[in-house]
C-alpha cells in the first residue's frame, strides 16, 4: 500500500472541486503534489447545480470527456418565483456553446479526484488533517492521522492549500475567520425519486420528460428571506429550503421527525407544493446544516492559500459555489507556480491571489446577499478590478441572476463601481403570468 | 532599471505569443488589439501577465491598474515604464 510520504513540494487538504483542481493543475505544472482527502470518495456532498463557465477549467484540467461520459442531466436555464413574480432564464440566450448541468456531486467530485490522481498528484483519502503548522515560506507541517492504519504522522511542504471546505482548516487555526451574523440561516435538504418540474416557456412537465424537454432549476422564495431550490437530476430530485435562523425556529416547533417536518414544510413552498411527490421521498436522504456566510481575514500567506469554501461561502443562491471552486483552486496552483519558479515573486503573488479573491467574493456578495448585508466597502476596489476582467458573458450572467433573485437594489453599486456594467444589460430573462400544469391550472 | 518602449513592447508581445496565441500570426496582434475586451486575456492569462511583467520588470500593478491599463500593449508598456519612473 502506499504511504504518505515525509514531504512534497505541495500539499493540498480536501478533495472537493477546489483541492482536485489546485493538485491536478499544480501536478501538471511538474510538481510533487499530496493531497489528503477525509472521505472516501464518491462521498455524498450538496450542490448539484453547475454553471456552464465550469467547462473552461475542465479543459484546462484535462477531465471534460470523463464528465461529458457520466450524461448528467443537462439543464435548460432557471425559474424563480420571487415577489410573486414568476421569471425565467435561458442559457440559450447568452450563446453558451456548453451546458449547464445538474450533476450527482458524488460521481462529478470523484472523477475531478480521479483527474488528478492521474495527472500526477498522490491522493490519500481517509486522512484526517488534525493540526497545521505554518511557519513561513518554504516551510509548512501538516499533521494528520491516517483512518486506514491507525497511524498518525506529519508531512512538510513548501506550499500549503486548504481547500478543506467549510472545514476552514487554516482560517480556524489562525483564528481570523470573519462571520455575518446577519447572515445565519439553516439549510434542510433531502432527495425525492422524482417530481414534476418546470421547463422554459413555464410548463410543468412529469419527471418522466427530462430528457426531451430538459428542466431548468427552480429557485422558490420562502417568506421575506428564505428560499428553495428544486434540481432535476438524472434519477433523483435535489430539493433544499434555506432558511432564516427564525423560519428554523418554526421548522423545529412542527411535528414529527426532520423528515417529516421536511415535507410539511415542502408543502407550503408555492409552485413547488403542486410539484412534488411526497410519497417518493428517499428514506434516510434528509439533511440539515446550519450555515454562516463567512470570509477569512486573510485569504493567503507566506507559504499558504485558501481555495473554495474554505476561503468563504456566501449562499449557494447563484449557483456559483463549485464553479468558484475550480477558478480558487485554479489561481491558487497559478500564484504557487509563480511563486516556486521566481522566489522574488512570492509576496506579490501572495498579494495578486487575494486581491483577486476579495474582488471577486465582493461582486458575488453583491450579486446574492439582500442589500445591507454588503458594507465591505473596502473590497470594492478589488470588484471593480474582477468586474473589468469578466467576459460580457459572465456580466450579464450576473446580472440576470441578480434580476431573477430580486437582488437589484445592490446593482446601483455595481453601476457606480464599473459604469461599463450599465451596457451589458441586456434584457436576458421573461417574465411569465403563469406556470401551465398539465391538469388543473393553479393561478399565480 | 528602466528599460525602453520597444524592448517592452516586445518582450511582452513575445510573452503574450508564446503563452496566449501559440500558433497565430503575430502581424493579428498589433500594438491596439484589445486583449481584455477582445477576450485574449481572462482573469487566469491575466494574473500571469502580471507576474511575467513583475519578474521581468520588476514593477507592480496594484488592482486599478490591473483593471484599466492591461488592455493593449501600448496599454501594458505605458504602465511598466510608469511604473519604473520613465517619462
Amino acid at each position: 500500500m502506499k504511504s504518505i510520504p515525509l514531504k512534497s513540494d505541495v500539499v493540498v487538504i480536501g478533495g472537493g472541486p477546489s483541492g482536485s483542481t489546485a493538485a491536478n493543475a499544480l501536478a501538471q505544472a511538474g510538481y510533487d503534489v499530496v493531497l489528503l482527502e477525509k472521505a472516501k470518495h464518491p462521498r455524498e456532498v450538496v450542490g448539484e447545480s453547475i454553471l456552464p463557465f465550469v467547462w473552461k477549467y475542465t479543459d484546462l484540467l484535462g477531465a471534460t470527456k470523463a464528465l461529458q461520459k457520466m450524461r448528467f442531466m443537462e439543464k435548460s436555464g432557471g425559474t424563480t418565483f420571487w415577489n410573486n413574480q414568476l421569471t425565467q432564464m435561458t442559457f440559450r440566450d447568452f450563446d453558451f456553446q456548453t451546458p449547464a448541468l445538474h450533476v450527482e456531486r458524488n460521481i462529478f467530485d470523484d472523477i475531478l479526484l480521479r483527474t488528478a490522481e492521474q495527472k500526477g498528484a498522490r491522493i490519500f483519502e481517509e486522512v484526517i488533517v488534525k493540526d497545521l503548522q505554518l511557519n513561513g515560506y518554504d516551510n509548512q507541517d501538516v499533521f494528520y492521522f491516517d483512518t486506514l492504519n491507525g497511524k498518525s504522522g506529519k508531512i512538510s511542504c513548501r506550499y500549503l492549500v486548504d481547500a478543506s471546505g467549510q472545514a476552514a482548516l487554516v482560517a480556524k487555526k489562525l483564528g481570523f475567520r470573519e462571520y455575518d451574523k446577519d447572515l445565519r440561516f439553516m439549510s434542510i435538504w433531502g432527495y425525492f425519486k422524482e417530481s414534476d418540474y418546470v421547463a422554459l416557456g413555464g410548463d410543468v412537465l412529469p419527471f418522466s420528460q427530462r430528457y426531451e424537454t430538459p428542466p431548468t432549476t427552480g429557485i422558490y422564495q420562502i417568506g421575506e428571506w428564505g428560499w428553495c431550490w428544486q434540481i432535476v437530476q438524472n434519477d433523483q430530485v435535489s430539493v433544499g429550503l434555506v432558511l432564516s435562523p427564525e423560519q428554523f425556529s418554526e421548522f423545529k416547533l412542527q411535528d414529527g421527525n426532520l423528515e417529516e417536518r421536511f415535507l410539511s414544510a415542502c408543502r407550503k413552498v408555492p409552485l413547488l407544493s403542486d410539484m412534488l411527490k411526497y410519497d417518493t421521498l428517499i428514506p434516510g436522504s434528509v439533511r440539515a446544516i446550519r450555515d454562516f456566510a463567512y470570509y477569512p481575514r486573510e485569504l493567503a500567506g507566506k507559504g499558504w492559500f485558501l481555495t473554495g469554501d474554505a476561503a468563504a461561502f456566501v449562499d449557494p443562491i447563484n449557483s456559483a459555489g463549485v464553479l468558484g471552486g475550480f477558478y480558487t483552486g485554479y489561481m491558487a496552483a497559478m500564484a504557487i507556480d509563480d511563486s516556486l519558479k521566481n522566489n522574488k515573486n512570492r509576496d506579490y503573488a501572495v498579494e495578486r491571489f487575494s486581491e483577486l479573491l476579495r474582488g471577486r467574493m465582493a461582486v458575488y456578495r453583491l450579486s446574492a446577499l439582500p442589500v445591507g448585508v454588503n458594507s465591505y466597502q473596502e473590497m470594492y476596489p478589488y470588484a471593480l478590478s474582477c468586474l473589468k476582467q469578466m467576459s460580457d458573458l459572465e456580466k450579464e450572467l450576473i446580472y440576470t441572476q441578480m434580476i431573477l433573485i430580486n437582488r437589484t437594489e445592490n446593482l446601483d453599486i455595481i453601476y457606480q463601481l464599473d459604469p461599463d456594467f450599465r451596457r451589458l444589460t441586456s434584457k436576458k430573462y421573461t417574465l411569465l403570468d403563469e406556470l401551465h400544469f398539465p391538469a388543473s391550472s393553479p393561478v399565480v | 532599471m528602466a528599460t525602453n518602449t520597444q524592448t517592452i513592447k516586445d518582450t511582452v508581445k513575445n510573452y503574450l505569443m508564446t503563452e496566449f496565441l501559440p500558433g497565430e500570426d503575430p502581424n493579428d496582434l498589433t500594438d491596439t488589439t484589445p486583449l481584455v475586451t477582445g477576450g485574449i486575456l481572462d482573469s487566469i492569462s491575466t494574473f500571469k501577465l502580471v507576474g511575467f511583467l513583475h519578474s521581468k520588470f520588476d514593477v507592480k500593478l496594484n488592482a486599478n491598474e490591473i483593471a484599466n491599463h492591461l488592455n493593449t500593449l501600448n496599454d501594458i508598456t505605458d504602465i511598466v515604464q510608469a511604473k519604473q519612473g520613465v517619462a
